[in-house]
């Protein structure tokens, strides 16, 4: 995990420094002059040799100081502190919606095989693959926001409302301080970003269900299951749901990255203030300390997502406990 | 029992279990839907009353009082702290706000007198020139500075008493008032040796009508009305709320569900969501950001005179303001608009469209037979339709005769090489120009920026005496001789500004004006 965490560092701060425009130039007012550009530079070390740069950076990382970001001039690891709750909640929110609605989706089309059902539900998941996520948060804004006026347009919380901090999460917080209605409120505005960053995944999510369980519905356990008597639901969820699952579980975790990754586009869309409009901002204007910063969390919670989805297999799969099972 | 393989799925006994199965994903579904009934309600009206919640396109960086040059941050920070005084651009003069008055002792000496009226929000003592002087040594000092050049033209700062203070200058220079009001912010001395720079968060008291309540990177600002200042006003809101959104659609959409009372920057293709509706009005004005073609005149084919009135010549700016920007935008003629200082008409020497003088003046340059080569540099989502405006502006001159490459980088390059001086010609926008001298300077003036390198030793004498001028009539009659020479010289040909639209709630009077921002307390909430 640190090679691959050391490697993204170095393949983020090479780019940011050969990329043309440095941050000096980028955030020094309209009216400076290159006596003030200069000693930007030299403040923030950008006239040292990069491998002396890097060298730097890669000291006090290890003591997970990233530095002082040059467009906020604050503590990159506080601002991203101060955000990361925030991603983190969107992301579950989303993920869990995927989840479940990929999941009835793709369940509901392999029951429908070959119906006007599965035909329409088959189109919507590859619409929600096609469509790229800033038009499917400026169509939901529209839908729901601007013409049935049901649900806000952006922001995580209205002015005024504010739930005690726990683990930065809103959602949570308010159930554990007894505020289920401001949890409530909190949700309201997660719905939108997070079905928004859900939108792709559903689709993808949902046709690998259809076909795993169309496959393993194939199998002779189903007949012998049907042939007892179970009823179709007990038939799908005791049986062929667990045995479909591996193949499920497997796309999630490859598509947990692009979760991550989507959230970026979805926060700036929807004004939600996590660590990926702050990612926005810092490669706007070339600030590096914030945009390696802000790159180590999102490469280091795939990397833990991953370990999770491969925790999940061997509780998925009584097989794989056994030692040299596979 | 052989297997019924109907869909996909082996069943024993076909349509009763599946009939089953089907009403209990029947169940589900309406489970589900009185859930999403149940969490789709109307959001929470807001916690009080007379809350005014404007949108925000800029980002909000930090709560350092200096540590931005931008118009919405020197706003907000004069309301909270206090600026010695404000353009009123309804009065159309500058106002006291901490000072009382101010004169010319001699040509290099300001002196200003502070009101003796104030608290600080804290309950601490009024303003003192103490504060003054350490306002002033904190800007040039502070590495997080960007106000310092603002303060450029000054040598120093003098307590005369504690409420009267000289700004002495380096030069005579009559334009101490249009650098500083509005925009230098004054922080408590006190405060500041006690808390350092931690007093910017923990203690952010000033004198403004405003209090600093809340403070979140990249999120939001909160003012809260303050008891203190003077002067009451029942109708201004009790609670104002920038919020930072800058999504366009998701501006309009927020106004139009009242999650915002203010949406600002409303781009013309927007503003018919906005007609129609009781709720919701349109409320626009000019503004001061100047959008022009610079053309370098020490790069090929720039260097020719000719060559650029010909460009200036070519450019139909009637119909872009009309197709492009839905007449949205008010013509300039000459580097002076209708909202700036100094503005009397338009200049007599402005250059209009004239296609066949465009191409008359190519052939004078040598071109007759095929236009010169030249890269046209835009941004792209920079300013409102950059790109489509670039389009319109590179076929117009293409029209005419020359070869036109457009060229549309990412904003952070072309920024940096516009102010590296390695951009022959682009489209670009200045702001903050309400007193243009600052902005002409910049661009125009001899040795002060490399972003157009010209240089024209009459032009930097009409310059030096806009500066060393202190009566406003014979300062204007200055700058207005500098636009006509700018406007024959095309160094730069002045397009248009944009119209500032915003979306603003019926319940709401919103006296902007045109640099985006409205003084808080002559804002009306029913």
């Amino acid at each position: 995990m640190l090679v691959v965490l050391l490697l993204v560092c170095l393949t983020i701060f090479t780019m940011l420094r050969l990329v043309p425009g440095d941050a000096a130039e980028l955030l020094v007012p309209e009216d400076a002059t290159p006596e003030d550009v200069a000693r930007l530079r030299e403040q923030w070390g950008l006239g040292q040799p990069i491998f002396v740069q890097f060298l730097h950076f890669v000291v006090n990382a290890v003591r997970l100081d990233f530095g002082v970001s040059y467009r906020f001039r604050d503590d990159v690891t506080h601002l991203i502190g101060q955000r990361i709750g925030a991603t983190l909640e969107l992301a579950a929110v989303a993920l869990l919606i995927a989840i479940v609605v990929g999941l009835v989706f793709g369940i509901w089309a392999a029951l429908r095989k070959g119906t006007l059902v599965d035909g329409i539900l088959s189109v919507l998941s590859i619409a929600g693959v096609s469509a790229p996520h800033f038009w499917i948060g400026i169509m939901l804004v529209l839908l729901f926001s601007a013409n049935l006026n049901l649900l806000p347009s952006g922001g995580r919380l209205p002015y005024g409302i504010d739930i005690p901090h726990v683990t930065g999460l809103l959602i949570p917080d308010a159930l554990l301080s007894g505020r289920p209605d401001l949890a409530w409120i909190a949700l309201q505005y997660v719905v939108l970003p997070a079905t928004t960053l859900a939108f792709g995944m559903i689709g993808i999510i949902a046709r690998i269900t259809r076909s795993s369980m169309i496959d393993a519905g194939q199998e002779e356990f189903v007949f012998t299951a049907v042939a007892k008597g179970l009823s179709v639901p007990a038939v799908v969820f005791r049986h062929l749901l667990p045995n479909a699952l591996i193949p499920i579980v497997t796309i999630i975790g490859l598509e947990l990255g692009g979760l991550i990754s989507g959230s970026i586009i979805v926060e700036v869309v929807f004004s939600w203030p996590g660590i990926g409009t702050l990612l926005f901002q810092a490669v706007s204007v070339r600030d590096i300390p914030l945009t390696i910063g802000i790159v180590v969390v999102y490469t280091s919670l795939f990397i833990l997502l991953n370990v999770l989805v491969d925790l999940l297999y061997m509780a998925i799969d009584p097989r794989l406990r056994t030692k040299g099972a596979l | 029992m052989g297997p019924n393989a109907k869909n996909g799925i082996k069943t024993n006994n076909g349509t009763a279990t599946e009939g089953t199965y089907m009403r209990g994903i029947r169940r589900g579904w309406m489970v589900s839907a009185a859930l999403v009934a149940a969490l789709v309600q109307s959001f929470p009206a807001r916690a009080a009353d007379k809350v005014l919640t404007i949108t925000s396109q800029s980002t909000i960086t930090m709560v350092n009082p200096y540590g931005e040059s931008e118009t919405q941050m020197y706003f907000i920070w004069c309301e909270v702290y206090g600026c010695l005084g404000r353009l009123d651009y309804i009065k159309k003069k500058y106002v006291g706000m901490l000072a009382e008055k101010w004169e010319v002792i001699n040509p290099t000496t300001w002196r200003f007198t502070l009101r003796k009226d104030l608290k600080r929000h804290d309950g601490g003592p009024g303003p003192t020139s103490r504060d003054i002087v350490h306002s002033w040594k904190r800007i040039m000092t502070d590495p997080d500075s960007a106000q310092r050049y603002m303060l450029f033209e000054i040598k120093e700062i003098v307590a005369v008493d504690d409420y009267t203070f000289d700004i002495v200058t380096l030069k005579p220079t009559g334009q101490v008032v249009s650098d500083l009001f509005s925009q230098f912010a004054i922080t408590s001395a006190d405060l500041y040796e006690k808390y350092g720079k931690d007093a910017d968060k923990t203690h952010p008291f000033g004198w403004g009508p405003f209090k600093l309540d809340d403070f979140a990177v990249d999120n939001r600002i909160v003012l809260k009305k303050s008891d203190l200042w003077p002067e009451k006003r029942p109708q201004a809101p009790d609670v104002v709320v920038y919020r930072q959104m800058r999504e366009p659609e998701q501006r309009v959409t927020a106004v139009l569900n009242n999650e915002v009372q203010v949406a600002r920057l409303v781009p013309p293709q927007l503003v018919a969501r906005l007609k129609n509706r009781p709720d919701v009005k349109v409320v626009e004005t000019g503004s001061v950001e100047l959008m022009f073609l610079a053309f370098s005149p020490v790069a090929k084919p720039w260097d020719d005179v000719r060559v650029r009135q010909a460009a200036a010549y070519a450019i139909n700016r009637d119909v872009i303001i009309k197709r492009l920007l839905l007449g949205y935008a008010d013509k300039l003629e000459g580097a002076l608009g209708p909202n700036q200082f100094c503005y009397a008409g338009p200049s007599k020497a402005a250059i209009g469209y004239d296609p066949q003088k465009a191409k008359a003046l190519l052939a004078e340059a040598g071109y007759k037979n095929g236009g010169p080569e030249i890269e046209f540099y835009t941004s792209t989502g920079r300013y409102i339709s950059d790109r489509q405006v670039s389009e319109a502006i590179a076929q117009m001159l293409s029209q005419v005769g020359f070869k036109v490459r457009l060229v549309t980088p990412e904003w952070a390059n072309l920024w940096a090489d516009v102010r590296n001086g390695k951009t022959p010609m682009y489209y670009m926008g200045r702001g903050q120009v309400a007193d243009p001298s600052i902005a002409l300077s910049q661009y125009f003036e001899t040795g002060v920026s490399p972003r157009i390198k010209y240089s024209n030793p009459q032009v930097d004498a009409m310059f030096e005496k806009v500066r060393s001028t202190f009566d406003p009539e014979e300062r204007c009659k200055h700058i207005r001789e500098v636009a006509d020479k700018l406007a024959t010289d095309v160094p730069a040909h002045f397009l248009w500004t944009h119209r500032l639209i915003n979306g603003v709630r019926a319940n709401v009077t919103w006296p902007q004006d045109p640099t985006g921002e409205a003084w808080l307390l002559d804002v009306k909430m029913q």
